[in-house]
């Protein structure tokens, strides 16, 4: 029964090397799979935004991850997901109080709904708590950091040219241009914006697909 | 067990035997005196607005085309008949800019990427439109009087007294100044092509004596707005005069017989059609009531687009009702 004491605690580089080309490109979280959207379109506005959300996801993602491939099949199921849930939820607490007294107040008054929904984000629910489960602690491992990296990158990607389009402004330093569109700030806009980034990452795959069916034959 | 056989309406490219693109040319031809309509009142600028809006859409069909490396579907006159309507619901004073960037968000964004010609789900006039309305509402939904019977200069940026228009005097809970008459004759400020109830009227019958929209879609929409006009009217002027104003305002009529009836998105079935229109009548008549702009016709289409496929299935679902029983039963 217990699969834990047959696994080698590393996996092979190979394993390593799939589960980093996979997570971030071929099955991108966020534009293949759909995962973890909703704060791209609520808070994905400023690039700042998008850095301490990809950070707070990270520091969520990793440990949960981590725990859930290390012991995750020794607990019974239904405590799983409530043991994860809360050790998101308090490490969402100590983030959010951070950045409050140590960062800046105007960040987190512009963040402060998003942070706790980060804890409970399906992101974290679906990695952690499906993919880690059944996985060596070295692939968990790798596939959390780069779940948040890839994440990460398409928020900042997303976040960065609403900022230009919006305000005007990159993390924060005006660029000066004249011609400043307001409502790129609006959700509808970023919808737009995954919508092309995802077809581009679909032709992206196909082309390395025919590359690589080719060389082989 | 037999279904009810399921009467789709015929594709558009079947429907008139001679050539594929006799639909849009029906469209266009309808589309003509209502540019000729404004020429007498604005002068030669309304004109041109539309055929900027038009050129653009056209221009950007072409590039979508050779990017794709597919035939030209410009031939087909889709891409005309969006750019054109793009064209004819903006001001009459607004920038040449302003129908051009519509046209080419419809056809670059909404049309080209879902697969081009016959492939898009949500109708790109209306797409485009939006665009334009959500990002520069400081140039649209400002009229000029048309009124003083002098023309309007062609110049890129127009300077000339902006009067309000009945929407925006429905939506601000003013009493509207204009007559019923004067709005059938469309004397009144409003985009290009919206004013003009009588020729949009002519336009709807002769489209419907050819078969190029369908009355299952225009006679509920209109149906369920002038009931909502009446159930809850804006003026104090009673319920015939609420549905009066209603909808000739804004471009609700201009709505229900151009834009719904792209047979692209809208549904193939009879039935569908029906729940399709009453939707998009609701819909026009909920975010005039409560949306941010005075008329919001193009998003309640882009949101009706959106049900065409289900509507479509409940339509079928709702026909066989009795046999799909029968067959669980046994």
């Amino acid at each position: 029964m217990d699969k834990t004491k047959d696994r080698p605690l590393s996996g092979t580089v190979g394993e390593v090397k799939t589960t980093f080309i996979d997570t971030l490109f071929t099955k991108n979280i966020v534009l293949v799979q759909a995962i973890g959207i909703s704060p791209i379109l609520a808070a994905g506005v400023t690039l700042k935004n998008g850095v301490v959300l990809t950070l707070c996801t990270a520091a969520v993602l990793i440990p949960a991850s981590l725990f859930m491939s290390l012991l995750g099949e020794r607990l019974p199921a239904w405590v799983r997901a409530p043991i994860y849930t809360v050790g998101a939820a308090a490490i969402m607490l100590a983030a959010a109080v951070f950045i409050d007294r140590i960062i800046s107040h105007e960040l987190y008054a512009a963040l402060y709904v998003f942070l706790p929904l980060t804890a409970v984000n399906t992101l974290v629910s679906y990695r952690a708590g499906g993919f880690s489960m059944s996985q060596k602690p070295v692939v968990a491992l790798t596939d959390a950091v780069v779940s948040s990296l890839g994440f990460g990158l398409v928020i900042c990607i997303v976040s960065g040219l609403r900022e230009i389009a919006a305000y005007g402004t990159l993390w924060e330093k005006p660029l000066n241009f004249s011609v400043v569109l307001s409502e790129a700030a609006l959700p509808y806009a970023a919808f737009l914006l995954l919508g092309f980034m995802a077809a581009f990452l679909q032709w992206l795959n196909s082309v390395i697909d025919k590359r690589r069916g080719g060389s082989e034959i | 067990m037999s279904y009810k056989k399921y009467k789709f309406a015929r594709a558009p490219h079947l429907r008139h035997s001679d050539k594929p693109s006799t639909m849009c040319a029906d469209v266009l031809v309808a589309l003509t005196p209502l540019c000729i309509f404004s020429a007498v009142y604005y002068g030669l600028r309304p004109v041109l607005l539309v055929l900027t809006g038009l050129g653009s859409a056209v221009l950007c069909e072409t590039i979508g085309c050779l990017i794709m490396r597919r035939k030209p579907t410009v031939p087909d006159g889709s891409a005309a008949v969006t750019g054109a309507i793009i064209g004819l619901l903006v001001s009459p004073i607004s920038p040449y800019w302003v129908p051009a960037a519509g046209a080419a968000f419809a056809i670059l964004v909404v049309k080209m990427p879902m697969g081009g010609s016959g492939r898009n789900v949500f109708n790109p006039a209306a797409a485009g439109l939006s665009a334009v309305t959500l990002c520069f509402p400081g140039f649209f939904f400002r009229y000029p009087d048309p009124g003083t019977g002098l023309p309007l200069p062609l110049s890129n940026t127009v300077n000339v007294a902006v009067v309000p228009s009945p929407a925006s005097q429905l939506a601000s809970g003013g009493q509207t100044l204009y007559s019923p008459i004067t709005l059938l004759l469309g004397g009144f400020p409003g985009p290009i092509g919206a004013t003009a109830i009588i020729i949009l009227i002519a336009c709807a019958l002769y489209l419907l004596i050819r078969r190029t929209i369908s009355p299952h879609i225009t006679l509920p929409y209109l149906a369920v707005c002038a009931a909502l006009a009446c159930l809850f009217p804006r003026v104090t002027s009673g319920a015939a005069g609420s549905v009066m104003v209603e909808l000739c305002s804004g471009y609700l009529l201009f709505c229900g017989i151009f834009i719904l009836n792209d047979p692209v998105t809208a549904p193939r079935h009879w039935l569908g059609r029906i729940g399709y229109g009453v939707l998009a009548g609701v819909l026009v008549m909920l975010t005039r009531y409560f949306g941010r702009f005075e008329e919001g016709a193009c998003f309640a289409v882009l949101l009706a687009n959106a049900f065409a496929t289900t509507l479509d299935r409940l339509g079928w679902y709702a026909l066989n009702l009795r046999s799909i029983r029968r067959r669980r039963q046994s």
